[in-house]
This record gives structure tokens, sequence and C-alpha cells, in this order.
């Protein structure tokens, strides 16, 4: 993995985590400003952009409309099951125990070989840090 | 693209387009192939028209959590709540497996 600083020119790529990215889109706070930095090419995984839409329609009552035309909208790169499927396992075994959900963002990352690490504040992702970089928010900005 | 993402990746691009590559990244533009696509990639996912709609419909939300008064503990369980649902989801993947 290639340990790479935001200030770099070339684009980091980062896998987004649901938790940091739906406080990106809900609070105008340092996780916005990541987003919206343009320094990162952003992909997750279609179980991500699920949870998303489960949130914009459900908690915040968008529109089903808008809630579409806002995911179609983000700069960020979306996999499905069949891209990640064969890294499955192995995720499971990393992080299943602690938190079945994280299991595509790890399959994900498992599946990337060129990518700069996971974004997110979700502190299960600790028990892969000795495989993949964790961003945490403040190192981003 | 994203489907190859992480294979190699056959990109059919007319002569011309390819000598712009070569010539980008020999001019010292760009270091390599692998960085002037990161940008072309960038360039897309940020094109003016996707944040303009993206900037309008989160304007739209923020609003929505300031007038509410929704602290960043409530997001965590709103979170939590839907992982929920996806972790029952992923049952569901490795019982079918």
């Amino acid at each position: 993995m290639e340990e790479t600083t935001p200030g770099n020119r070339k684009p980091m790529i980062l896998l987004i985590d649901t938790n940091v990215l739906y406080s990106a889109l809900v609070y105008k706070g340092l996780e916005n400003r990541v987003l919206f930095s343009e320094n990162y090419i952003f992909i997750t995984t279609e179980f991500t952009i699920m949870e998303i839409f489960k949130l914009l329609r459900i908690k915040r009552g968008l529109s089903r409309n808008d809630a579409l035309t806002l995911i179609k909208s983000l700069p960020i790169l979306m996999v499905n099951y069949e891209f990640i499927k064969n890294k499955w396992n192995e995720a499971n075994e990393l992080i299943g125990y602690r938190d079945r959900s994280d299991i595509p963002l790890v399959a994900l990352a498992l599946s990337i070989k060129d990518h700069d690490g996971i974004w997110s504040s979700d502190s299960d992702f600790i028990v892969i840090r000795h495989k993949f970089k964790i961003w945490k928010t403040r190192e981003l900005i | 693209m994203v489907s190859y993402m992480g294979q190699k990746l056959l990109l059919n691009l007319p002569d011309k387009d390819l000598e712009k590559i070569e010539l980008l990244v020999n001019s010292g533009e760009y270091t390599t192939k692998t960085e002037l696509i990161r940008f072309a990639v960038k360039q897309f996912l940020y094109s003016q028209e996707r944040m303009k709609t993206l900037e309008e419909l989160t304007e739209k939300l923020q609003k929505q959590v300031r007038t509410n008064n929704i602290r960043k503990g409530d997001i965590k369980k709103e979170v939590n709540e839907v992982k929920k649902e996806t972790k029952k989801m992923i049952e569901k993947i490795r019982k079918c497996k």
C-alpha cells in the first residue's frame, strides 16, 4: 500500500464507510469538507449505498426521487456484490466476529489492490489496521 | 470501469487520444498513466453539474438536521439501526453460500 498524504498530487483512492458519508451529507462539518475537497476518489459497495438510501428515505424523509438524485450525484464509485464476493470469506474471518455489517467494505479493500485505505469512524476497523490504513476524518483535511 | 478495478483494464482509445496520453506523461504533466487516469476519474466524479445537485440536496438535509436539532449521537444511532438490517441481509447471504 502506498502511503500518501492529501497534499500529494495523485488523487488518493479511499474506501468510504456509511458513518462518515452520512455525516458528510447531513452536517456541514469536517466530513463534508473532505467529501467536497476534490482530493480523493471514493469507492464503496452497494451495501453502503443501500444504507444511505434507507437513511435518506426513512430517517431524513427525502422523497424517493430526491434520494436517488442525491445518490447519483455523489462523487463516489460503487461496486456491486459480484465484484467483492471472492473476498467475502476472507473479510468475514477478518472482521465478521466484530461486526458483520463491515464485511462488504473489508471485502472491497481486499478486492482492490491499489487503494490508499478506508475512511471510517467505526472503531471495529481497528482489527484490520495491520492490513489497511484506516483514515480518521481529521487526517484527511 | 468499476467492475474491472484491481484487474487489468483494457481501454479502446483512438490513436489520437493515446498519443495525447503518452505526450502528457512524457512531458511530465503526469508521472504515470495511472495518475492520469485517476485524474480523469476524479474530474468525472466532481463535475460541476453533479456537485451543484449534491450541494442543493445536502443543504436541504443540513437545514432539516439543524432545525430539528439532530445531534451526532442521534445520527450514529440511525446508522446503527440501518446496519442491523444489513447484518440480516449478510446473514442471508451466508446461509445461501
